[in-house]
């Protein structure tokens, strides 16, 4: 089985661009992705997209504009997943020797919409009973803290970490630090949480190149793909206060990347809402169930720390326009393992990537993907 | 149904695996059974999982609103709804279903199941 690699990234910085298209979010961020691999349109051999709103065929609309076409396209759709997904999918097919090299996009536009939550499908039986991804998330929030006595200060303090990050990131769509004051006094949105620990509603896109080739990309460190694991959840009466597809993604991708979670030095994780971090921390096998607000108190996940979690600002203030996310997130964690030897972050080698997809009746969630990256 | 009135949820039993599916199946999900699967009411209280009140309307919903799960103690089932009232309603609670206007539109109303505290 062959190993790939990322050789280039690209990213433009989130925001509200109604005036945009996918396309014109989308060419941007290929370009970077491509000049930073150094690789030509003849060297890509398919493009895959990963999209949830924009409508019918966004790979090939975005490859016509960068001359990739005569080439298989992808279109993936899996909610928050969706380009996470679609680096899945390249991934298979290179380990497979099906292609050498592919170039991976995410991007969304939600500026169209307006604002507000989520549109989700209201012909969904729990949709239709007002159900949004806020209150999914409250009632997530509302068993963990009554199961294990975590507070609504440690809630707040997700989104001051994240949103720290967000002010020294310059691609984060939300730049503004904040406090644990100002986050508890933001405007409820689903009890316990309030409008500072929830995404927000926004733009934009990521690519990147991916390739059995190290050797391409000779802007960076060449950063091996050393776990990508898919799944979807199961349907049933879940206990809240913990996260079984995620636990179970995990555990499938440090096993296959020889590797256990002591050993992950960077994360960028799924935190749509303040809650997800702290669930997702045990899932992941950072600490054990009810302590992962221990183990932010203690400033472990914190941008200094021992295990930097979304140092971009992540969902909360890097952004989270849905297809784009996935994507995103693997361009910042290449981007930190290269910086890599920096007095920060003398040793990072091993990053984590990891997004969830919901919205539907019945699941934990539907769609949760890993990828487990390693600088050489 | 009358707005307010006790209301009972309906659920797929398979006569073949005994799985029990809500809401109603044309087919298991368990053993694909097509043919042999029975509707049953699924048990008139249940117990109130978590709850939240959210503070954003949405189309055709005022706000504030209440969402909430229900499970039941003997069958594998959530079931996920509008609270008619949670000023005094705890996680834990005993609740039963209502009959209830769920969105108000131009084009009519949609009306579903409610929850609200079980009645004495």
């Amino acid at each position: 089985m062959r190993q790939p690699y990322i050789t280039g990234v690209g990213m433009i910085g989130f925001g509200r661009f109604r005036d945009a298209t996918l396309e014109s979010l989308a060419v941007p961020a290929a370009l970077d992705a491509l000049s930073d691999a150094g690789a030509g349109a003849s060297n890509i051999d398919a493009v895959y997209c990963g999209n949830v709103y924009g409508g019918m065929l966004p790979a090939q609309r975005i490859a016509g504009q960068l001359g990739l076409t005569g080439r298989p396209c992808y279109n993936v759709e899996a909610a928050c997943s969706s380009s996470a997904v679609a680096l899945h999918l390249a991934v298979q097919a290179i380990r497979a020797g099906q292609l050498d090299t592919a170039l991976v996009i995410g991007v969304e536009q939600l500026s169209v919409f307006g604002g507000g939550t989520l549109r989700l499908n209201e012909s969904d039986f729990e949709v239709s009973q007002g159900v949004s991804m806020p209150a999914v998330y409250a009632m997530r929030a509302q068993r963990y803290l009554g199961a294990t006595g975590a507070t609504i200060e440690d809630l707040a303090a997700v989104a001051v970490k994240n949103r720290g990050n967000g002010a020294r990131n310059p691609r984060a769509q939300f730049r503004k630090a904040v406090t644990v004051d100002e986050v508890l006094a933001s405007r409820p949105i689903a009890d316990p949480l309030t409008l500072l620990q929830c995404c927000g509603s926004g733009d934009g896109a990521a690519a990147v190149v991916v390739s059995s080739d190290p050797d391409y990309g000779s802007a960076g460190r060449p950063v091996a793909i050393a776990a990508s694991v898919v799944s979807s959840g199961t349907i049933g009466p879940h206990d809240l206060s913990r996260e079984p597809l995620t636990a179970r993604v995990a555990q499938a991708a440090y096993q296959e990347a020889g590797i256990t979670p002591s050993e992950v030095n960077v994360v960028e994780l799924h935190d749509a809402f303040s809650i997800a971090e702290l669930l997702y921390y045990e899932a992941l096998g950072l600490c054990g169930y009810g302590e992962a607000a221990e183990l932010l108190r203690d400033g472990f996940t914190a941008h200094t720390g021992a295990c930097p979690v979304n140092p971009s600002g992540g969902l909360l203030a890097r952004g989270h326009p849905l297809g784009a996310t996935g994507i995103a997130q693997v361009a910042e964690v290449v981007w930190h393992l290269r910086q890599s030897g920096a007095l920060i972050r003398p040793q990072s080698r091993i990053g984590l990537t990891h997004c969830t997809g919901g919205g539907i009746s019945g699941y934990d969630h539907a769609a949760c993907t890993i990828h487990i990256l390693a600088a050489g | 149904m009358v707005d307010g009135e006790q209301a009972r949820l309906v659920a797929t039993r398979c006569g073949h695996c005994s799985r029990l599916t809500f809401p109603p199946a044309a087919v298991c999900p368990q053993c694909w059974e097509r043919v042999d699967l029975r509707r049953e009411l699924l048990p008139a209280r249940g117990v109130l999982y978590a709850w939240t009140v959210v503070h954003i309307p949405d189309s055709g919903i005022a706000a504030p609103y209440a969402i909430g799960c229900v499970d039941f103690p003997d069958v594998s089932v959530r079931i996920v709804g509008r609270l008619v009232d949670w000023t005094e309603i705890s996680a834990g609670d005993p609740v039963e279903f209502v009959a209830g206007v769920l969105r108000e539109r131009a084009e009519g109303s949609l009306v579903g199941w409610m929850i609200r505290k079980a009645q004495v």
